[in-house]
């Protein structure tokens, strides 16, 4: 198969049905998906969120246009939208059902922080402003929403999603002076 | 919702923060709205960073297999407006049951039918995750193709019934589980279970299946490395099934052993 193929190359051909493409994506984007999905809902149930974000995209194939992004970031971003809609569907009072994933909004923020794996991420985060910080990383790997944010952090919904939008915004400023590039 | 409201959402939006209907909004908004379009790309790039960020896991060798075995022999190309992951979050969840079955669903249980005259024969086809590699590589049967692909089918509805089950044994990990998958009128139950110990080498996992008052051996669970095996059992809609479990025997049985896990109709 197509080592050397763009993904909007192997995009076209998945689209006309080649499974040997399917196989091609799959192997190029599996680690980043399941790596973030481990770390949200944990190992037990990062699989099957990864295998249905995949099936997701492979049947909703007009969903995705290669003009508007890079295929990982799209599939991240169904991986990191199907994590979440299912933290929010089972953390408020289904302990049964948590007992199979960890909760990711119960560990400190530092904790998180220090758990990822790059630097210059790490770096940029401990630049913004420990507001900012806080909510950002535990609405994005916490899972948190606006809402669950305000009634965490004991603040006003607006003020959590102007930390949510500040912090957002300063972070991609810090990163592009960073030279960090999007996702490949 | 104006513009600048819209515009004050748009990093919710990228970290999947908001309500169904603030995401709704901003998916209609940006529709036509190229301003926010540019914006919510330039925020998407520090999202890509984030998410690029966590430690790099590779992902199981059976998840390859099984996602090559339920993708669509031709993706759908769903004419009209480009939908987002976060606009169809408003939609009707299409969350393939397996992985609603994860987190369980006990509270919201589906009542079985009890009134079944007739007891299915039960064909029992036991797949290990290896066996369903190994399927998929090599497609030297396609009736058996067609059979594993039937019941994958019957996992990836979103009509199927996926009752948990839990742990019955303190000897399992606490986070030993199983699923029970099936759908009426549709002849293929599917029974899964994960992060089971190794059986000792004279042991074996059974799957029970109580129906009109009488307990039948579905067929064994081969567990492979990682403690993951499932059971495809063909014949039968499992309507008049009223309890499923798990069992570790030691030996041919015609009632179950120590049960390890168990599903049961409310």
């Amino acid at each position: 198969m197509p080592e050397g193929m763009e993904d909007t190359q192997l995009w076209a051909q998945v689209v006309r049905g080649d499974r040997d493409a399917i196989a091609a994506l799959y192997d190029r984007h599996a680690t980043a998906a399941y790596s973030l999905a481990a770390r949200l809902v944990g190992w037990a149930a990062a699989e099957d969120v990864v295998h249905d974000a995949f099936l997701v995209v492979l049947r909703n194939a007009a969903a995705y246009d290669p003009a508007r992004g890079a295929f990982r970031s799209w599939l991240l971003r169904v991986v990191h939208n199907r994590c979440v809609n299912l933290l929010r569907r089972y953390r408020p009072e289904n302990e049964e059902a948590l007992q199979y994933m960890r909760d990711p909004a119960e560990q400190p923020v530092e904790t998180i922080i220090a758990g990822l794996a790059s630097a210059e991420v790490r770096a940029a985060l401990e630049e913004l402003s420990p507001d900012q910080r806080e909510a950002l990383v535990l609405a994005y790997y916490g899972g948190l929403s606006h809402s669950e944010l305000a009634q965490r952090l004991e603040l006003p919904l607006g003020t959590v999603k102007s930390r949510v939008r500040r912090g957002l915004l300063a972070l991609r400023d810090l990163l592009d002076t960073r030279g960090v590039e999007a996702v490949p | 919702v104006t513009h600048d409201e819209i515009r004050d959402l748009l990093a919710g939006y990228a970290i999947d923060a908001l309500t169904a209907e603030e995401t709704s909004a901003v998916a209609e908004h940006l529709a036509s709205c190229p301003d926010c379009s540019s914006e919510l790309a330039s925020l998407q790039v520090a999202v890509d960073a984030l998410a690029g960020a966590v430690p790099q896991l590779p992902a199981p060798e059976r998840l390859r297999a099984r996602l090559l075995l339920d993708a669509p022999e031709a993706p759908t190309i769903a004419y009209g407006a480009p939908t987002t992951p976060h606009a169809r979050r408003s939609r009707r969840a299409s969350l393939p049951a397996r992985l609603t079955a994860i987190v369980g669903n006990v509270g919201t249980r589906q009542l079985m039918r009890r009134a079944m005259s007739v007891a299915a024969v039960l064909l029992v086809v036991a797949l290990s995750a290896t066996t369903l590699s190994a399927l998929s590589a090599v497609r030297h049967s396609q009736d058996e193709l067609l059979r594993d692909r039937a019941a994958l089918g019957l996992l990836t509805s979103t009509e199927t019934t996926n009752d948990l089950l839990t742990r019955q044994a303190d000897s399992l990990p606490a986070d030993a589980h199983g699923h029970w998958f099936h759908r009426p009128e549709v002849m293929t139950q599917v029974v899964v279970g994960e992060r089971l110990p190794q059986p000792g080498a004279s042991q074996r996992y059974v799957v029970w299946m109580q129906q009109a008052g009488s307990w039948i051996a579905a067929g064994e669970l081969p567990v492979d490395a990682t403690g993951y095996g499932r059971l495809v059992v063909l014949g039968s809609d499992g309507s008049a099934v009223r309890t499923v479990v798990i069992t570790l025997e030691t030996g041919p049985a015609s009632q179950p052993g120590p049960t390890v896990l168990l599903a049961s109709s409310p």
